[in-house]
């Protein structure tokens, strides 16, 4: 291989993985430049706030360090990678003791069964602030449920192994996300 | 079907996990009532635009002093790594001399008694701080003329108690990383240890001014902080 050819191929995460595991502080950057805003939207997600978000980014970011001799290959390193994120966010929540179901005991109001025309405000088209907006106002275990579902595209099966629950909790706890998702987005148009 | 069973099953319809029949007394519903048409829709724009724009990740707010944060506390422990490596005799050398330790801590009498309380490592000893504290509290003023020495002792402990916690916390995030060996000398160390630190606080909620067990408490809290020190590093 030629100098040019080794300069056109990128190396890979892998290969980086392996050369910050012995110690080179420039791979290990190199993977920081890589894949820092996918660890940092998730956890701004999954934690709603943008210093806390920063926080669990960068300690997100030392464990990677630690434990970075211990990555294979066997996956990609971006489903480890995001495996280890979500890890340390429900660490991070457990920690604080905050509960991943919600109930109405939690003083979440219930979802309201919408019945007839009562409700004639239609809920404005989607857009990335908005959204983010309101993800960011639900209580953390629907933030939690909506956003491994819907953004980051998992099956209630995983979701369920990730957080100790059953598929059919997830997936109440997924349908209870959305409807006050909903409306809140609502909401959002009204105080426009 | 009602609004509720219907709004129930929205969600499945919009992840497309609904049975065929389920299906079609839907739609029959949908068509009919307008506001539970208006929750599939508003619940379908979310979920198409998530899934749309899955992939799309923002930058952090300033991603350059996010990696210095990150840089700086990755070397600092690297470079602690290496200080303790450096100053460290060889591991194999020190931790055979736990394993092979022999203990002149516990009272033979105290041993002995079935009452004794084994407690938890760290939280046990916190307890047993406090109930003999307790015991100091309640006694009259005037009919302890040794107080002041108490004082002094307790606040020693207090400080003991601290380090220990500090280095228990350091142990616990390394013990993943031991062997088998290591984690039962380990606890075999902590084990003697711990027993001699319940059996001499059992006899000093007894009698506060047992100077004895005083001395043997002491010195129990020492050895511990010692485990945990040199087992932190492992
Ligand atoms: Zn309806």
């Amino acid at each position: 291989m030629t100098a040019a050819e080794t300069e056109t191929q990128p190396v890979t995460d892998y290969g980086l993985t392996q050369r910050a595991a012995q110690g080179d502080m420039g791979a290990f950057e190199e993977l920081y430049q890589r894949h820092n805003r996918r660890v940092y939207s998730l956890c701004l997600r999954m934690m709603g706030n943008v210093s806390e978000a920063e926080d669990l980014a960068q300690e997100v970011f030392i464990q990677l360090f630690r434990k970075i001799g211990s990555f294979r290959g066997e996956s990609a390193f971006t489903t480890w990678l995001h495996r280890l994120t979500v890890n340390q966010v429900l660490m991070h929540f457990r920690k604080r003791g905050v509960k991943m179901e919600q109930t109405t005991e939690d003083g979440e109001t219930p979802i309201q069964i919408v019945k007839g025309t009562e409700n004639p405000n239609a809920m404005p088209v989607v857009d990335r602030i908005a959204l983010d907006k309101a993800i960011s106002q639900l209580p953390p275990g629907y933030r939690t449920v909506f956003t491994l579902h819907d953004i980051e595209g998992h099956e209630h099966e995983e979701i369920a192994r990730m957080l100790g629950c059953s598929v059919g909790t997830s997936k109440s706890q997924l349908h209870k996300a959305r409807m006050k998702l909903r409306g809140l987005l609502r909401q959002q148009k009204v105080k426009e | 079907m009602n609004c509720e069973k219907c709004q129930d099953l929205i969600g499945d319809l919009v992840d497309g996990g609904l049975s065929r029949e389920d299906e079609t007394t839907l739609s029959l519903h949908l068509e009919e009532c307008l506001a539970c048409a208006d929750v599939r829709n508003d619940l379908e724009s979310i979920v198409t635009f998530c899934r749309n724009h899955r992939g799309e990740y923002s930058a952090p707010p300033n991603a350059d002093a996010l990696w210095l944060r990150i840089r700086n506390v990755i070397e600092a422990e690297t470079q602690l790594a290496a200080k303790v490596a450096s100053t460290r005799p060889p591991a194999k050398s020190f931790w055979s001399g736990w394993m092979s330790r022999s203990w002149e801590l516990s009272m033979p009498q105290l041993a002995a008694s079935a009452a004794a309380i084994i407690l938890v490592v760290s939280l046990g000893t916190t307890v047993g701080l406090r109930r003999w504290d307790n015991a100091r509290a309640t006694e009259p003023v005037a009919s302890s003329p040794r107080s002041e020495a108490g004082t002094r002792v307790h606040d020693r402990m207090w400080q003991q108690q601290q380090a220990i916690n500090y280095w228990n916390q350091r142990v616990e995030t390394n013990k993943v990383r031991w062997n088998q060996g290591m984690r039962d000398t380990f606890e075999r160390n902590l084990k003697v240890i711990d027993q001699a630190v319940n059996d001499s606080l059992n006899e000093l909620n007894r009698d506060p001014h047992d100077e004895v067990s005083e001395e043997m408490l002491n010195a129990a809290l020492n050895e511990k902080l010692a485990l945990l020190r040199e087992f932190s590093d492992l």
